[in-house]
């Protein structure tokens, strides 16, 4: 087994939905945390806010600047921490997610070290 | 408290509604498109943030409190609506209980149906704002582009600007009920006649808050909503898998909704307190003569032509007088309901009826008037109607000509 990270990348310009159709994305966000959890595969999640901090090191000192990070195009929104036999299995559990509808997804393996 | 496992049905449309309506009342109604901004904020943070976190133990509750903090943010930015922080504030304490925004909701409606919002925009901007739907959900309920949705929603919203939230005082009261009323009736119509159930829904909702307010409640208001909830009832009876239409004839009464029928009922009752009859009793009545009758054999005919009377008295058009005559072929028999349909058959406004070719039709086809009931039918199929009527009028025709062919 090894663990491998869900990203969720940040949704760039989100669709214009009604309350209504909000609320079904919610439900089936959550039917897909379920269905993920009940895998027994899934470490942990979390959501990641949309600005922080960027640390650099310049002449000797640190600099720090509000971010995000903006050279990578995609923001990174949420992550799910999985454990799976493949990438083939960690990829099966990104099916279903609603996040699909609106962005990508990116699955990589944490290199054991 | 743990967690809802499911969120009510509609709660993020209906407490859209419900946040609308009191920040358009503290904001003012120029500032109604701060209020749905500021309610956008407050949804689109539980869709990010829910997914991660679960949904909160009290929902309503926590998008109250998002909305508030977002509320606060924007008066602070605006130096002109300062004062209304304190008001919001007060209003939604934090942390505090849901209030029901009934009141709020009401004013809403009201201004929404205003004389000075042109008519073909006032359901549009009810459903926008105190129903919680998108433009293009609006667009796809009205049969209508998008843009020009929008168009209605934007020019609608402009000239409610200078309009006052408060509910009317009791000389004008009467008359802007009406206009109430009126949208109400359109919306839910809508809805029934193209199987948007979720039209017919939201106008049931807003009808309940108009009959049931010490400030608003009158007969005619309990008079609409009897005839929603006995049309509704059988809405479950009408369609059948393939999305066919099922004739009051044909349809499967056992399907037909209990509960709603004696809520229509008891509601018909209730509308009978006042002196005045108005449109709205007279069809409920007669959606109550079918809602009644323990099958299709055993409805009160003369009964329904009598409302159907009284309804040509008070509005002379031509479907009421088309309806009439349908009610007459079933009472008296069909040559009968056939004369009177000639009375109105060249009425500029039915001309391209379906419903009209289609009765027709029907008639001459019960008078062994074969070839010209197919005639009748293919004018209806000329006509505007939805697939699944399309569907209906194909099949009634067909049967028609199978059953004049000479048997082999």
């Amino acid at each position: 087994m090894n663990s491998y990270l869900i990203l969720l990348h940040e949704i760039d310009k989100m669709p214009e939905l009604s309350p209504e159709e909000m609320q079904a994305v919610i439900s089936r966000y959550k039917a897909w945390g379920q269905r993920i959890r009940a895998t027994g595969n899934y470490l942990s999640s979390g959501k990641l806010e949309s600005t922080g901090r960027v640390v650099r090191a310049e002449a000797g000192k640190t600099r720090i600047t509000d971010g995000p990070f903006t050279e990578t195009k995609d923001v990174l929104g949420g992550y799910y921490l999985v454990q799976a036999e493949s990438y083939d299995q960690a990829v099966e559990l990104c099916q279903g997610s609603p996040h699909l509808d609106f962005g990508p997804i990116e699955v990589r393996r944490l290199e054991v070290v | 408290m743990s967690a809802p496992d499911e969120l009510v049905e509609h709660l993020f449309r209906h407490q859209a509604g419900r946040m609308v309506s009191t920040l358009t009342r503290i904001f003012g109604p120029r500032n109604l498109q701060l209020a749905e901004d500021v309610v956008q904020e407050a949804l689109i943070r539980a869709l990010e943030l829910w997914p991660h976190r679960g949904i909160p133990a009290n929902p309503a509750a926590w998008l109250i409190e998002v909305a508030r903090n977002r509320a606060l943010d924007a008066l602070r930015r605006e130096a002109s609506l300062a004062s209304k922080a304190d008001e919001v504030a007060r209003l939604w304490p934090s942390g505090g209980a849901d209030p029901d925004a009934m009141d709020d909701q009401l004013g809403m409606i009201f201004l929404c149906a205003h004389p000075e919002v042109p008519r073909e925009a006032r359901a549009a901007l009810t459903l926008k704002t105190v129903c919680g739907f998108s433009t293009a959900e609006i667009a796809r309920a009205f049969l209508i582009q998008e843009s020009a949705a929008a168009q209605r929603i934007v020019r609608a919203k402009r000239l409610v600007r200078d309009l006052s939230f408060a509910l009317p005082e009791d000389g004008e009261l009467a008359s802007r009920r009406e206009g109430v009323l009126e949208v109400l009736y359109l919306m839910f119509n809508e809805g029934y006649t193209r199987n948007v159930g979720d039209l017919c829904e939201e106008a049931i909702r807003l009808c309940v808050l108009v009959a049931d307010h010490a400030a608003t409640r009158a007969p005619a208001a309990d008079a609409l909503l009897a005839l929603f909830y006995l049309q509704a009832a059988r809405a479950p009876a009408r369609l059948d898998a393939q999305g066919d239409l099922f004739l009051l004839a044909d349809q499967d009464r056992a399907l037909w909704d209990r509960a709603r029928i004696s809520e229509g009922l008891r509601r018909l009752d209730r509308s009978a307190a006042g002196n005045r009859v108005s449109e709205y009793h007279l069809e409920a009545a007669i959606a109550a003569a079918h809602a009644t009758a323990p099958d299709f054999g055993s409805t009160d005919w003369r009964f329904i032509v009598e409302q159907y009377d009284g309804l040509y008295a008070l509005n002379p058009s031509p479907v009421i007088a088309l309806n009439r005559a349908v009610a007459v072929s079933r009472a008296e028999g069909a040559a009968p309901g056939l004369r009177e349909l000639r009375k109105i058959a060249g009425h500029p406004a039915l001309a391209h009826y379906y419903l009209l070719h289609a009765t027709e039709a029907r008639l001459r086809d019960e008078l062994g008037e074969t070839s010209e009931a197919m005639r009748c039918y293919a004018r209806a199929l000329e006509c505007e109607c939805s697939a699944a009527e399309r569907r209906f009028l194909q099949r009634q025709a067909l049967a028609a000509e199978k059953q004049s062919e000479p048997r082999p």
